[in-house]
């Protein structure tokens, strides 16, 4: 099946699993799904701040700026343990989080700036590394 | 049993509102894209172009699932200046064409309703933020500012 068929077919809402309970298929409670999208910032943020001077540090205040907004909007950490990998990859995730975010009863107007800014990152990011952009529906699993 | 038949006779007007609703957003944001497409036949980044007639085609098999079939709209007045415009002015322009589609994208998601219609036009956001990004790059401007 076709990236574009799957998205076509709302199968990216059951493929990244946040944004509705596994048990009913009804949304997810905003608690639960904003715990995810702040848990993918905090691990993007730490990623990041191993990364050297200029752009780590700098991505890194733009990750946490992210995670505190999340939780002045009421996120609190899950007590899952964060997520490890390559900045890149953790950014992708981060991406993932918050398109899953949206079916879920969580602010759309908060998700969207989430989605622009975290997106944003990511180019940014990739560029620098030297990576190629090359998938025209970030934040699909 | 009076209460939920209530429910549901209710329900029905609301979900074809709903679906009339994403109909119409829908239409403009095929529109969009189709002109993007159109804009970049000259592309100021390698693969712009691409993306776009992806973005459109994944929102056109929306439509055709709402039993809705999009009319040709041509160039819109922001696509039209990248069309019209070479070298620098012409990412300027581009610059400018995704700055659009990043709020045409941003407003849309707090007007659709079905969820595989959020999903796909939150990750086509998540695109046109990355464009934007890129491009702004391309021009010497901090894409992070």
């Amino acid at each position: 099946m076709s990236r574009r068929a799957l998205l076509a077919g709302g199968a990216v809402a059951l493929l990244v699993g946040c944004g509705e309970d596994d048990d009913t298929g009804a949304p997810a409670p905003a608690s639960v799904v904003m715990a995810g999208e702040l848990r993918a910032e905090r691990a993007f943020e730490a990623a990041l701040l191993r990364l050297s001077e200029p752009l780590g540090p700098r991505l890194a205040a733009r990750a946490a700026a992210r995670a505190r907004t999340l939780e002045q909007a009421g996120a609190t950490a899950d007590g899952a343990a964060p997520a490890s990998g390559a900045p890149l990859e953790l950014g992708r995730a981060v991406l993932v989080a918050h398109v899953g975010a949206l079916p879920s009863p969580v602010e759309r107007s908060l998700v969207t700036e989430l989605i622009t800014g975290a997106a944003t990152d990511v180019a940014v990011l990739a560029s620098a590394l030297g990576e190629p952009l090359d998938d025209p529906f970030p934040g699909t699993p | 049993m009076l209460a939920g038949a209530a429910a549901i006779v209710l329900a029905r007007p609301a979900a074809a509102l709903g679906q009339r609703s994403d109909e119409a957003v829908l239409v403009r944001l095929v529109a969009r894209e189709e002109a993007a497409v159109e804009a970049y036949a000259s592309e100021p980044l390698p693969g712009l172009r691409a993306d776009e007639e992806e973005h459109a085609a994944a929102l056109r098999t929306h439509l055709d699932a709402l039993g809705r079939r999009p009319a040709p709209k041509g160039l819109d007045p922001v696509a039209r200046r990248v069309a019209e415009s070479s070298g620098s002015r012409q990412l300027e322009a581009a610059i400018a064409l995704e700055a659009s589609l990043v709020e045409a994208y941003s407003a849309a998601l707090l007007d659709l309703e079905a969820p595989g219609v959020v999903q796909t036009a939150a990750t086509i956001l998540a695109s046109h933020a990355q464009h934007l990004a890129l491009l702004r790059e391309r021009a010497g401007v901090d894409p992070l500012a």
